[in-house]
């Protein structure tokens, strides 16, 4: 977000974001977080000269930041209440779902990828995003004499960061006079609907980088689909 | 009794076109001044966009529907996926010098709020409308007794998005009501042609099939 702030012949594309983190973003952050340092292998963060690793902590922060990334409806239609590798439930701890199942597959690729610490500071360096802030809290004063085309998209379904995000995106940008467009796309996807097939978002992705390129004289043949 | 869909009356097929640009956009694009800024609200697929872009006018979009904003951003224009109704109350005093609202205020749900917002944003407004006095509009009413359907306005009535009609006469009246300022009035036949200017109001009233009118702030009184 920030860096379409700059430059006066960029184009930014702005999926599914929003111009600070909302009360709800810190707060599944800071359960991130809780998880990590209550794992006793995280040794107050000297797990590394200890030669140990909060997997099961940052395993766990993933989990529930996954959540976030879908929707109820995309659970319920990828999962419902379907057994994992069973037919009755065990009545124990065990994974006996499938949404069970997922989430811990999540969670273990995770940490194989992932470093404890740099989930922390990561996390708590973009609780610490709010762009509106640092210009007396009005986000349209960020915009002022942009030269910058936006196009801002973002999807029903998505509740990390809602429509309403990006809609006081538009306006702020609206309100300094910047050329943007913007259109919510109907998913029930989530938020991880921008890593995946979803036609009409591809769509306006595409026309948006097309005109982009037509502006700079760019041939748009060979480009299709 | 069989009633027929259309009443066979001449003035069927109206031939809107100019140069390959609608008659009423051209209208609507020689009442703008030259550099300005324009918001185009319910702006379809960006036809009328196009050709204010094309004579050098920085111009801005609403539009409701996805493959309207889908079109737009394809062709390099930009506009925002909102509705006239809700959207407009977050736009700045005199953001714009002209707010355009194309055949879209009968379709709005509180079209006096819409108009008035957009005299707010805009120094200047240019509205244009199907006119509900047109003779074949009364025709079908008073001779077919049942709601007129036009070449142009297709809908049946249960599934119109068409809810607040108006007559010329109507619009010039809420105008003095809300002093509003009419700069400009054009009535516009069923061709796309300009109703002589000479002609007395009904006349506007009777034959124009949309009317297009520039408007501004009254002298607040």
């Amino acid at each position: 977000m920030d860096r379409g702030l700059s430059g006066t012949r960029v184009r930014t594309l702005a999926i599914a974001c929003s111009t600070r983190h909302s009360a709800q973003n810190i707060a599944f952050h800071e359960l991130g977080r809780q998880a990590v340092m209550a794992d006793p292998d995280w040794r107050g963060g000297r797990y590394v000269d200890e030669d140990t690793h909060p997997h099961r902590g940052l395993a766990v922060a993933r989990m529930a930041a996954h959540i976030t990334y879908l929707s109820d409806a995309a659970l319920h239609r990828k999962f419902g209440r379907r057994m994992q590798d069973r037919e009755l439930p065990t009545f124990s701890f065990d994974a006996d779902f499938q949404v069970e199942s997922y989430l811990r597959y999540q969670g273990s690729s995770f940490v194989e990828r992932f470093d404890a610490n740099s989930y922390l500071y990561l996390t708590r360096a973009m609780d610490y995003f709010d762009i509106a802030a640092d210009h007396n809290g009005v986000l349209a004063k960020a915009f002022t004499g942009i030269k910058t085309r936006f196009c801002v998209v973002s999807f029903t379904s998505d509740w990390l960061f809602p429509t309403s995000e990006s809609r006081a995106l538009v306006h702020a940008l609206n309100a300094s006079s910047a050329r943007v467009s913007f259109a919510e796309i109907e998913t029930d996807r989530g938020h991880d609907a921008f890593l995946l097939d979803v036609p009409e978002f591809l769509e306006i992705s595409r026309a948006f980088l097309l005109a982009a390129g037509k502006a700079r004289g760019l041939n748009d043949g060979g480009t299709q689909s | 009794m069989s009633m027929q869909q259309t009443l066979p009356l001449p003035g069927v097929a109206p031939e809107r076109t100019g140069g390959g640009y609608r008659r009423d956009h051209l209208l609507v694009a020689e009442m703008v001044r030259p550099g300005s800024r324009v918001l185009d609200v319910g702006c379809g697929d960006g036809e009328l966009l196009q050709l204010l872009e094309s004579r050098g006018i920085d111009g801005r979009g609403i539009e409701l529907s996805r493959e309207g904003v889908n079109g737009c951003v394809a062709k390099g224009l930009a506009v925002v996926q909102g509705d006239a109704d809700t959207d407009l109350v977050n736009y700045p005093d005199d953001a714009f010098d002209y707010v355009i609202l194309s055949q879209t205020l009968q379709a709005t749900r509180q079209p006096k709020v819409v108009l008035e917002n957009l005299l707010r944003i805009g120094q200047r407004a240019i509205v244009s409308f199907p006119n509900f006095g047109f003779w074949k509009m009364r025709l079908q009413l008073l001779i077919g007794g049942h709601m007129p359907r036009t070449e142009n306005l297709p809908a049946s009535w249960y599934d119109t998005s068409n809810i607040h009609f108006c007559t010329i006469k109507d619009f010039v009246e809420l105008c003095e009501q809300i002093n509003v300022k009419m700069e400009r009035a054009v009535a516009l036949d069923l061709y796309g042609r300009p109703v002589p200017l000479n002609l007395p109001w009904w006349v506007w009233n009777m034959f124009g099939e949309q009317g297009v009118f520039l408007l501004s702030r009254g002298s607040g009184k």
